[in-house]
């Protein structure tokens, strides 16, 4: 069974060839493949981070070009046990009332925004992004995707036991440490919002809500009117990959 | 027997062997594309084209080794899908298969030649297709994918790939050949 010959290669003159070439060599901008690129290696960076360690995020800082990136691997592949202790006292408070929300997260353990405004969020937004079935009837094997990405990966395996107590712990102090931000934010206190959110990044060795703190800093330079931190702050937002809503924010502060 | 999969490996110093940023040089204009043609707005293919190579990047030891563009464009199906239904007002293909209930501005042969306008025509067109003959159409036409790959992509047999094809040519046919008239006709009148 042999395909047809196809239109966009039919005589030039034809109108069906014309509209197809002309869709063909339709191209995105390269501000946003730029962007993507950014984004990609960021990710990439953080996965890298995430099983290999130091050496990996090195490289991933290196193709995300992004400083914060860096700041966040070196924390991250090492997680010390200075962080740890920080988040032990942190946790020593009584438990945060957004746990739910934020343990609803990708599974790839980077948190999406679990603020109402995720909820409001255009069909694009990140928070869906994990239900997506990559491998749409592609795949063939039998095992189901969303139970091969369970699966621990030789690499999880080989590290020591997971002190999963202390991630657990470590989250909740997060949320909490981010619920203080944005209660900070809604009372429309900006400048207070800025100060408690400012450590975060030195505070959390995973990071896992850094998606939101920088959404939430970038909001209250902006409503402040500082223009250059939030300007900033929206860049490493979208270089995050945050789409949706929150990219179209992002784009708004950076008056693209 | 389970396909090698893809792993990310860590580059020696002066080497660029990220295989997701390899991906994404090759594919992503092809992604966006698939995005525009499937009806996003620019912006929100923009994103999307961005989702797609985060969630590639993201369960890139999942994806089977020569299956990538398979995987890049199956997000982006899905994405697509997504979108459309979180339209509140879906664009519904005529029933006759004409375009009369689409408002459509006919630009004349010359403005044509302005690829612009050419992809805003075609774009109408396509939104007059039912959304499954216009998936298989712009993935074959545009993005030569063939029938055998479509038929993996969306999961159906073959030679539903190769039927639905078959329609989704005459009926872009049809819609065609019914612009170009009122395109004649314009011109006639101008």
């Amino acid at each position: 069974m042999t395909d047809p010959e196809r239109l966009l290669k039919s005589p030039p003159n034809s109108m069906a060839a014309l509209l197809l070439r002309a869709a063909a060599e339709e191209k995105p901008s390269a501000a946003v493949l730029s962007r993507t690129t950014e984004a990609v290696a960021a990710v990439g960076a953080a996965a890298a981070a995430k099983t290999t360690g130091s050496a990996a995020a090195a490289w991933g800082v290196k193709h995300a070009g992004l400083g914060a990136v860096a700041k966040w691997m070196a924390i991250g592949a090492l997680g010390g046990a200075a962080a740890l202790s920080s988040v032990q006292a942190l946790i020593a408070q009584p438990e945060a009332k957004h746990a739910p929300a934020v343990l609803a997260s990708g599974a790839n353990g980077r948190a999406t925004i679990p603020s109402t405004q995720a909820s409001a969020a255009s069909p694009l937004a990140p928070e869906p992004v994990a239900a997506v079935d990559p491998e749409p009837a592609l795949s063939d094997t039998t095992e189901p995707q969303r139970a091969r990405s369970s699966e621990p990966s030789p690499r999880d395996v080989a590290k020591p036991e997971a002190p999963a107590r202390a991630e657990s712990a470590l989250l909740a102090a997060e949320v909490r440490f981010v619920d203080q931000g944005r209660a900070a934010l809604q009372r429309a206190a900006f400048a207070e919002a800025i100060a408690q959110l400012a450590p975060y990044e030195g505070l959390f060795p995973h990071q896992q809500l850094l998606t939101e703190v920088l959404f939430l800093r970038m909001e209250s330079f902006s409503r402040l009117g500082d223009v250059e931190p939030a300007r900033a702050l929206a860049a490493r937002v979208l270089a995050l990959g945050v789409v949706g809503r929150q990219a179209a924010q992002a784009r708004e502060v950076l008056g693209r | 027997m389970r396909q090698p999969t893809l792993r990310l490996v860590k580059p020696e110093e002066g080497e660029t062997p990220d295989p997701v940023q390899a991906l994404l040089r090759e594919h992503f204009d092809g992604v966006w594309r698939l995005l525009r043609r499937l009806g996003l707005p620019q912006a929100d293919a923009d994103d999307a084209a961005q989702q797609v190579f985060i969630i590639a990047c993201r369960r890139f030891e999942s994806i089977q080794v020569g299956s990538e563009r398979a995987f890049l464009f199956g997000c982006a199906l899905k994405l697509a899908a997504r979108w459309r239904q979180a339209q509140q007002k879906p664009v519904q293909p005529t029933a006759t298969g004409e375009l009369d209930c689409v408002e459509l501005d006919v630009p004349s042969v010359e403005e044509l030649v302005d690829r612009h306008r050419a992809r805003e025509l075609l774009d109408v067109i396509l939104n007059s297709m039912p959304s499954e003959l216009r998936t298989v159409f712009v993935l074959f036409e545009l993005e030569e994918f063939t029938s055998h790959e479509i038929a993996a992509l969306l999961g159906i047999p073959r030679g539903t790939a190769t039927s639905r094809l078959r329609r989704a040519r005459e009926e872009f046919a049809k819609r065609l050949s019914r612009a170009e008239s009122r395109l004649r006709f314009r011109g006639t009148v101008a």
